[in-house]
């Protein structure tokens, strides 16, 4: 089992706490937890906006090299040069232009991910919930599988084998880590499977995808929406980690992972190139963390089933 | 009990064929893995020679047999770059894994769940907040950042610590600390929630009663009850610090079998890939079967299930 399994566990564990939780949730407590909610929103429709509009929000064009002021400090220390807010990395690029571009790779490969973990998941669930014991264990022992490879390491000889880009950091990403969404509906599917309204719905003469489409999958619509928040920080973890090790998307396009990387050589001279960029993988994911906490406790009772 | 033990164990076997078959297959993904190894330029002599050496000349079933035949020896043929076996590449790595991997586990278990039962005595106080939020900066930041602020603090700034390399015990405090801090904020946080969970019960309440110090009712009664799932989650979350080692080990240049294998995938050297991959994921399938008989020795209802 890995990351996503354990994280489930927690998941169990913080629900079997929730209602103790909730009792002693004073105003203030209360207050704060949307607060939290309310950081968590912003950091990731900041992102999103700054990537959706990196072409008009960025001040200068994050591959454009200025070689006479490589390596310049932030704004805020000396030595800074004019218009360049967090400094220039090693080849004289704006870090802040790299890091508004970098956000477009970061929620494109997350969100890209998200969407096709989930699809795969989702899928492979249904059909294992619904169809009879042989295609159930069959489906089972794929997802054993795939739990049985250390997460990172799969993806890491994947990308090495078809090529770092894009398109197959988004696939890699997919593909390894279908297990989880797809035993969330599995478990949906089990539960809700002999419930009277789907009983009737089979009795009626429905079709099998049809109740699978509209009577099963939105009651797993739920705990879905929950583990797509948390992906979506997990995700833009996982695209750096890769692309810090020089796997995620080729240069010079830039990405999180990759300027930390490129910064690491300076580090005992400038610290800023390596660790600004790494800051901001760290909020980025933080705030699909913080969402996926606030859309956990509030879908409490659903979750609990 | 033994019923259950030999049908996990035979399902863990499945589990390793698949796996081999993945590693098999994923090697053999983009057709001619020869074409990725030697330069555009190779003569049709060398091309064949090598394909000779791989055993790629031969149908692909027998491809597979002598692959997992070798694998189960812990035969996985040469490195192309070494020009050594990479069985014996690999264990040269070992110990040095082994090192970080579990030094990283004692500093998490010892710092982390200490950190979760203080978090839920304390609970909604400062330091209950400044324990989450650690867990929470722990769970969103990426590895490979946390190391590069833990080289410039200590090793930059205070020079206190060694950044690189291995040798002494002040080698391994930054590594360990890095690889274990996912871990850590995951046990805080799981200590915590259980924690929660069993200061309610009732016989908390009865040992408080009968005037129990609070020491004795926190460590006999509460603790020893939240161990099932924390040791569960510690067992389980092994594997997830094996996958995180790779990464951690590129840091902080330690010579395990991480770093062999990313170094393997930058020199495209695919018999170590393949091997490291074979023998994590293995190592892996075992300690979480190892895992799951603890367990469900420790909680006689799961052999039911």
């Amino acid at each position: 089992m890995s990351a996503e399994a354990i994280q489930a566990r927690i998941l169990e564990a913080d629900l079997l706490a929730g209602a103790e939780k909730n009792r002693l949730l004073s105003i203030l407590g209360e207050l704060w937890k949307k607060k939290v909610v309310f950081v968590g929103g912003v950091i990731l429709f900041s992102l999103l906006f700054v990537g959706i509009f990196a072409p008009y929000v960025s001040p200068y064009d994050p591959l454009k090299q200025e070689l006479n002021i490589r390596i310049s400090p932030p704004i805020w220390m000396a030595g800074a040069k004019a218009g360049h807010i967090l400094g220039t990395d090693a080849l004289g690029r704006d870090i802040l232009s790299r890091l508004i571009w970098g956000a477009r790779i970061s929620l494109t490969v997350a969100v890209g991910a998200t969407a096709l973990s989930i699809g795969i998941g989702a899928s492979l669930g249904l059909l294992a919930g619904f169809s009879g014991r042989k295609v159930d264990d069959l489906i089972m022992r794929l997802v054993d599988i795939q739990l049985a490879f250390p997460f990172i390491l799969l993806a890491i000889a994947l990308v090495s084998v078809m090529g770092a880009s894009l398109q197959n950091v988004v696939i890699v990403l997919g593909i390894t880590t279908w297990a989880t969404p797809c035993r969330l509906v599995r478990a949906e599917v089990l539960s809700i499977k002999e419930r009277e309204y789907i009983v009737a719905a089979r009795a009626s003469g429905q079709r099998t995808w049809s109740i699978l489409l509209g009577q099963i999958l939105p009651n797993a619509a739920t705990p879905i929406l929950v583990l797509a928040t948390f992906d979506l920080g997990r995700f833009i973890l996982s695209e750096a980690s890769l692309s810090y090790l020089g796997l995620g998307v080729p240069p010079p396009t830039p990405s999180w992972g990759s300027m930390v990387a490129d910064g690491q050589d300076y580090l005992s001279t400038a610290w800023w190139v390596s660790t600004i960029p790494g800051f901001i993988i760290m909020f980025a994911c933080l705030g699909g963390n913080l969402l996926g906490d606030f859309l956990r406790d509030v879908m409490d009772p659903e979750l609990k089933e | 009990m033994q019923a259950y033990i030999i049908k996990r164990f035979l399902q863990g076997i499945i589990v390793i064929l698949g796996v081999s078959v993945v590693v098999f297959v994923l090697i053999r993904l983009t057709g001619d893995p020869v074409s990725l190894m030697l330069p555009e330029d190779a003569s049709l002599q060398d091309i064949q020679r090598i394909r000779k050496v791989l055993g790629l000349d031969e149908p692909i079933h027998i491809q597979y047999l002598k692959f997992i035949s070798g694998a189960v020896r812990g035969d996985f043929g040469m490195s192309l770059h070494h020009e050594q076996p990479v069985t014996k590449l690999i264990f040269e790595r070992v110990p040095a894994t082994l090192e970080l991997a579990g030094g990283a586990l004692l500093l998490s278990i010892f710092i982390g769940l200490p950190l979760g039962v203080l978090a839920a005595l304390k609970r909604r106080t400062a330091l209950d907040g400044l324990v989450m939020l650690g867990a929470l900066v722990g769970q969103s930041a990426p590895s490979f950042w946390i190391g590069i602020i833990f080289i410039l603090f200590f090793g930059v700034q205070l020079r206190w610590l060694p950044v690189a390399g291995r040798g002494s015990i002040q080698h391994l405090i930054l590594p360990a600390f890095t690889a274990g801090f996912f871990s850590m904020a995951l046990y805080a946080r799981l200590t915590r929630s259980t924690m929660l969970d069993v200061l309610i019960q009732d016989y908390i309440k009865t040992a408080r009663a009968k005037g129990l110090k609070e020491i004795w009712v926190v460590t006999k009664h509460a603790l020893r009850n939240c161990l099932i799932p924390v040791v569960t989650v510690i067992g389980l979350s092994i594997g997830h610090l094996l996958g995180g080692i790779f990464i951690i080990e590129m840091v902080f240049a330690w010579p395990g079998m991480g770093r062999l294998a990313v170094m393997a995938i930058y020199s495209l050297d695919y018999p170590i890939v393949q091997g490291v991959v074979f023998m994590v994921s293995t190592l892996y399938v075992f300690i979480n079967l190892g895992v799951d008989i603890l367990y469900a020795y420790l909680n006689p209802q799961i052999r039911y299930a």
